[in-house]
């Protein structure tokens, strides 16, 4: 009878140790490498549930349809890992032109590092366009080019650039120079008396003088959080001088607005050429004066400029597509852009309008209003420069654009019956990581759940490989520092 | 059979509170180490119903006597 006791006994814990090593060996993934797969039948803890609420549909029959654009969700995982391998099963019967995803990179930002699941207008050109591939770069050249302006590969392409304005890129550096004719310095120094809120980064060009930037800046504390500021110079993709600036010192429960501070970026006996400044802060940091002798500044992408300023600037842009948003109901107004009329008439709300080619003059009757858009915004014709190869964007028009070449770091997505199944590798080693969690980014350009087109992407599957450091390796690593 | 069904059962509630004890205290240690596999609750009602099962053949056995 004892020994049946001490039998059971001994089967049962043996049961309980074995399910906690298993437990501990499916957290620390000694090998490295793991998968998980949400498929859409249940609630998974590793690849979570896509947000926010308006913008899907709920799951249905084991698949979720995304209806707005952006979409998030968030990678549990147990330990870190380096990369992420997703495949993503799909339809995209609406025909939306791209699709991407990414990790967010930078919080304070809100920048994520998005790579291509599927792009159409590379997968139509690809159908009637010359294409050479090398691994996963791709070269696309027009059919009816001349026999000298057809390149026999892609290293003979990057080697031997024809004129830029012919190219467009996408998910791809192409590693080029962009010198603008013409060009001469002066030493006068200007001032931009416009109030900006938030972070931002412009592009400014440098010819045998110095890089002069001193920027006059003031914490409104609205928020909470400390709010540092870190200024950074970019040359060719390298962040090449750094400044910053401590917070305040108001945080918590004091709230008020800070005294004026200053941070400058100064530097001497730079090569020609284009630089890219980037303001690092939060919401609670508004430039109110930038002094400086350059004479180009072209914000990239985004501007928010701020209330309370002496004139109501206009602005210069050449993108293709103006989108404008406020937060305050006090600059509900309508915008003019040549010809065009952009009516904001709710606040939080993004209201967009296409713009010709070229560059065009925003005229705004009131402040306190976020632009956004596919190029670069000066306050003035002559500050405006875009040194940007183009992207291979819905907005690119490959004719009016005069594209001859698209250069891309691409896979096209394998078709599995009615459905679609795309791959993207992702970097997560450097990727923001709190509380066990990546957050995750799909991105559908143009897709709105508050428009009345029935248009959508249905997902079935999404399926993580992970790849990180062994259990042995890190072994290895701890051993040989000590 | 009884008596075997009676072991069993002492020997099952040993298990399931060193399991809950052990799981409980995984937690604490590694959030959702137990969690992204094992619902607790399955476990917590699983000892419930065999504490009553061993408290009832308890019961009976102590009657016998």
């Amino acid at each position: 009878m004892k020994k049946n006791i001490w039998k059971i006994r001994f089967f049962l814990w043996v049961i309980l140790f074995g399910i906690m090593f298993w437990l501990f060996w499916m957290a620390i993934v000694p090998s490295g490498k793991i998968i998980y797969i949400n498929d859409f039948e249940k609630e998974n803890e590793f690849i979570q549930k896509l947000s926010p609420q308006d913008r899907v549909e709920p799951t249905s029959n084991g698949t979720q349809k995304i209806i707005g654009d952006p979409i998030y969700f968030s990678l549990r995982t147990p330990r870190r890992f380096e990369k992420a391998k997703f495949t993503i099963k799909y339809k995209n019967k609406s025909n939306l032109s791209i699709i991407e995803m990414g990790p967010l990179v930078d919080k304070t930002l809100w920048q994520y590092d998005l790579r291509p699941l599927e792009n159409k207008i590379i997968d139509q050109l690809s159908m009637v366009w010359d294409v050479k591939r090398e691994g996963d770069l791709i070269l696309l050249q027009r059919n009816n080019l001349s026999a000298s302006s057809t390149y026999s590969s892609i290293d003979d392409f990057v080697n031997n650039l024809p004129d830029t304005e012919r190219i467009a890129v996408y998910n791809y550096n192409l590693d080029y120079e962009y010198f603008i004719d013409g060009y001469e310095a002066s030493e006068v120094e200007k001032s931009i008396d416009y109030s900006i809120r938030g972070p931002f980064s412009f592009y400014t060009y440098i010819k045998n003088e110095d890089l002069n930037f001193d920027f006059s800046i003031l914490d409104i504390n609205e928020n909470k959080d400390k709010d540092s500021v870190v200024l950074n110079l970019y040359y060719d993709g390298e962040l090449i001088d750094s400044v910053s600036l401590e917070d305040d010192g108001i945080s918590g429960e004091e709230q008020g607005e800070s005294e004026f501070r200053n941070i400058r970026m100064q530097s001497a006996g730079l090569p020609e050429g284009v630089y890219k400044i980037e303001l690092k802060v939060n919401d609670d940091i508004v430039t109110k004066n930038i002094k400086t002798t350059q004479s180009k500044i072209a914000f990239v992408n985004k501007l928010w400029i701020y209330k309370e300023n002496e004139n109501v600037p206009s602005v210069f842009t050449d993108s293709k597509k103006l989108n404008a948003q406020t937060v305050n109901p006090a600059s509900l107004q309508k915008i003019k852009i040549g010809d065009k009329d952009l009516d904001l008439e709710e606040t939080y709300k993004l209201f967009s309008t296409d713009l010709d080619f070229g560059m065009n003059e925003i005229v705004l009757e009131k402040d306190d209003i976020i632009l956004s858009g596919n190029g670069v915004f000066s306050f003035s014709e002559e500050e405006l420069f875009n040194p940007k190869i183009k992207q291979v964007d819905s907005n690119l028009d490959i004719d009016k654009d005069n594209i001859d070449y698209i250069i891309s770091r691409y896979e096209y997505p394998i078709e599995d019956g009615e459905w679609k199944i795309a791959e993207v590798n992702l970097d997560i080693a450097n990727a923001y990581r709190e509380f066990y969690k990546n957050s995750i980014l799909i991105s559908v350009p143009g897709l709105r759940s508050d428009d009345d087109i029935d248009d959508y992407i249905e997902i079935d599957e999404i399926k993580a490989k992970l790849e990180g450091t062994s259990l042995w390796n890190k072994m290895k690593k701890v051993t040989s520092k000590k | 059979m009884k008596k075997n069904l009676y072991i069993l059962s002492q020997e099952l509630f040993y298990v399931l509170t060193g399991a809950i004890g052990i799981f409980f205290a995984m937690e604490l240690v590694w959030e959702r180490i137990v969690l992204a596999y094992i619902n607790l609750s399955w476990v917590l009602i699983l000892w419930v119903i065999n504490v009553m099962l061993l408290l009832l053949l308890t019961s009976k056995n102590n009657e016998n006597r």
